[in-house]
């Protein structure tokens, strides 16, 4: 199953690099010349990488060798959606608020630890990161979208 | 050159950057205790704290974090047998043996000493380079840089411990995300699909943030397991072992010696890295030893070998990312990116008009192994605590700080997004046993092979990689491929 995603995720990287080099074709001579010259370089080295990965898939799959691993792709997918919550409640409630509710929300739901506990380390962090980014650092952290609104 | 030294030294010894030197000692020691925070990591999640200091504290405080990661590292080898770090691996083997037979400040001592030793080498090494590479430098030209790029991939490639066609690959993703933004020649836009924040190029701090703390806390969380699974090691510090320990790496003085010169010359190798430095000390060591029939169960020689190549090789590896700005690791990669960010362009200028701030670092190299020496010494005893910090607070800790962190360097909300996707290309690299080093180190030097690209043509025409220096490095290092390539296919052969 690893070695089939491994071949998915080198085609998926075939993919960008040739959509790579066809934009830089759109560029002017000066500034494709790079480009070119790194795009190329990167789509052999994919497509040498891909031929021998099809070549061992397939042959682990003639030996039925297909592996038990369904529960590791769905901790993959939970592991990959924790960063999209993150990038989503961070544009909405910022970067303080944002990080301190998704350290609540770990606390609780991915370490299994009682409310309580949980908020108090929501709380420590973001006063932490507003401490020393806002008040020591003098950085305007992103307030967050819902907060803005609210303002205004 | 004397001046240049002497101004090096007052710039790293005002009250302000030794403040930062123990500072950043502190934290290296203690993230590089921690296990599954890496030095990159500690160095990831400093860099953007960088962003509102002026050069000379920030690098002091970024330098010394690195240089303490290396004994940081081994306090959680010798104690619970997990190596803090990937460069005290090998230090396990024979650390943990000691810790367990009751002699875990022993091996801490000798840790720090064999690290101060190592590091004062390498500090040697750095500064006794300098004329050497200022003449070397001097007679390359635009076309030997961009050749020696290219080469330095290859090297990294075909040298480092994951294969060489994913390095390759690896290595020209990272260059293919550095030709996003403004072209350097036409400003024309490249590959910004219309976002204005894309035009300054894709934020170097947030892909580190993203790419290497993301990433280790998306592994460790997919894991569900505490890495500090403390087995029946009780330490209980005491000062006669303390100084055993010191006595034991003068009394092994040739280990100390042989093994720094090994972590010195893989520090200049690129591409060969920590793990390398740190586990073919230990084969050193094995081989000079007249007992070596006692490593493995806990012999003073089995720590000395890897601590002592561990912080040599710093000294080692900052000779090409100063001179030439190739760095050889990704360590080496994001302190580039902060000599960069921070106003300080490695390569011919930092032995000529820059001078100082290369002797400032060197002075830092040493300073920062005295301090972090003394620090293990006399606080070995509650540095052992951190080793045992449960996962469900460094996970979202870490997360926050690289949070913010991502956002600060361009005060835009598209950091966080950057370094989100690059966590995620980061977690598949990982998965899929790519190597990381050679994407950062690609991404780093993009602009700079561009740069050097655009002028080569310009004063040499397209065939600029004809001229004899370059022709010559291309046929030296295939050369070296070749041989290499060989060498391999006949212990392939050997072992059946």
């Amino acid at each position: 199953v690893k070695a089939r995603a491994e071949v998915l995720f080198t085609g998926f990287l075939v993919l960008v690099i040739v959509t790579f080099l066809v934009t830089a074709i759109g560029y002017n001579p000066v500034a494709r010349r790079m480009p070119l010259i790194v795009g190329v370089f990167a789509l052999a080295s994919a497509l040498v990488h891909l031929t021998t990965g099809l070549t061992k898939t397939l042959g682990r799959m003639a030996s039925a060798d297909q592996g038990n691993d369904g529960a590791l792709r769905w901790q993959d997918a939970a592991v990959c959606l924790w960063l999209l919550v993150l990038v989503v409640v961070v544009y909405l409630f910022g970067v303080v608020v944002g990080t301190g509710l998704l350290t609540v929300g770990f606390y609780r739901f991915v370490a299994r630890r009682p409310w309580t506990g949980a908020l108090l380390f929501g709380a420590v962090v973001a006063g932490v990161l507003w401490l020393t980014f806002v008040r020591m650092l003098a950085v305007s952290l992103h307030s967050g979208l819902l907060f803005e609104v609210l303002l205004r | 050159m004397l001046e240049a030294a002497l101004q090096g030294i007052r710039l790293v010894t005002t009250p302000t950057s030794l403040l930062y030197m123990v500072a950043g000692v502190l934290i290296g020691t203690l993230t590089g205790a921690l296990p599954g925070i890496t030095g990159t990591i500690t160095l990831a999640l400093l860099l953007p704290l960088c962003v509102k200091l002026s050069p000379v504290p920030a690098l002091v405080l970024l330098l010394s974090a690195h240089v303490a990661v290396e004994f940081g590292g081994s306090i959680s080898a010798i104690l619970i047998n997990v190596p803090g770090t990937g460069q005290a691996v090998a230090t396990c083997f024979d650390g943990y043996p000691m810790a367990r037979k009751g002699e875990a400040a022993r091996g801490i001592a000798i840790s720090a000493m064999a690290g101060l030793v190592g590091g004062l080498l390498g500090f040697v090494a750095l500064v006794a380079s300098i004329p050497v590479m200022r003449q070397i430098i001097m007679a390359l030209g635009p076309p030997e840089f961009f050749v020696m790029v290219f080469l330095a991939l290859g090297f990294i490639a075909l040298l480092g411990e994951k294969s060489f066609v994913k390095s390759l690959l690896a290595g020209g993703l990272g260059l293919m995300t550095a030709m996003v933004g403004l072209d350097p020649v036409t400003s024309s836009p490249r590959y910004t699909f219309g976002s204005l924040y894309l035009w300054d190029g894709i934020d170097l701090i947030a892909v580190v943030v993203g790419f290497f703390a993301f990433t280790e806390m998306m592994e460790l969380m997919r894991r569900g397991v505490s890495l500090s699974i403390a087995e029946d090691v009780h330490f209980r510090p005491s000062l006669s072992q303390v100084w055993q320990g010191v006595r034991d790496v003068f009394i092994h003085w040739r280990t100390t010696l042989q093994c720094s010169l090994v972590g010195l010359i893989v520090g200049i190798a690129p591409g060969l890295g920590g793990t390398t430095a740190n586990v073919m000390a230990y084969a050193c060591a094995k081989q000079v030893s007249r007992h070596p029939e006692e490593f493995g169960r806990g012999t003073p020689e089995g720590v000395i070998g890897p601590e002592s190549a561990n912080n040599s090789k710093e000294g080692g590896a900052l000779i090409p990312t100063i001179a030439f700005g190739i760095p050889g690791s990704s360590g080496m990669a994001v302190l580039l990116t902060a000599l960069i960010m921070l106003g300080v362009v490695p390569g011919p200028e930092m032995l000529t008009k820059n001078l100082h701030i290369t002797f400032g670092l060197a002075w830092v190299l040493a300073l920062a192994n005295v301090v972090s020496a003394a620090v293990g010494l006399a606080c070995a005893a509650g540095l052992a605590r951190f080793t045992f910090i449960p996962t469900r607070y460094l996970i979202p800790v870490v997360f926050a700080l690289g949070t913010a962190g991502a956002y600060v360097s361009t005060e835009n909300v598209g950091g966080v997004l950057v370094a989100a996707i690059f966590g995620l290309v980061g977690y598949a690299f990982r998965r899929f046993d790519y190597p990381k080093a050679p994407f950062i180190i690609g991404l780093v030097l993009g602009s700079a092979v561009e740069r050097y690209l655009h002028l080569a043509v310009r004063l040499y025409g397209p065939l600029f990689f004809l001229r004899p220096t370059s022709l010559g490095m291309i046929l030296a290092s295939l050369g070296y491929f070749t041989w290499y390539g060989m060498r391999q296919r006949r212990r392939g052969v050997a072992r059946g």
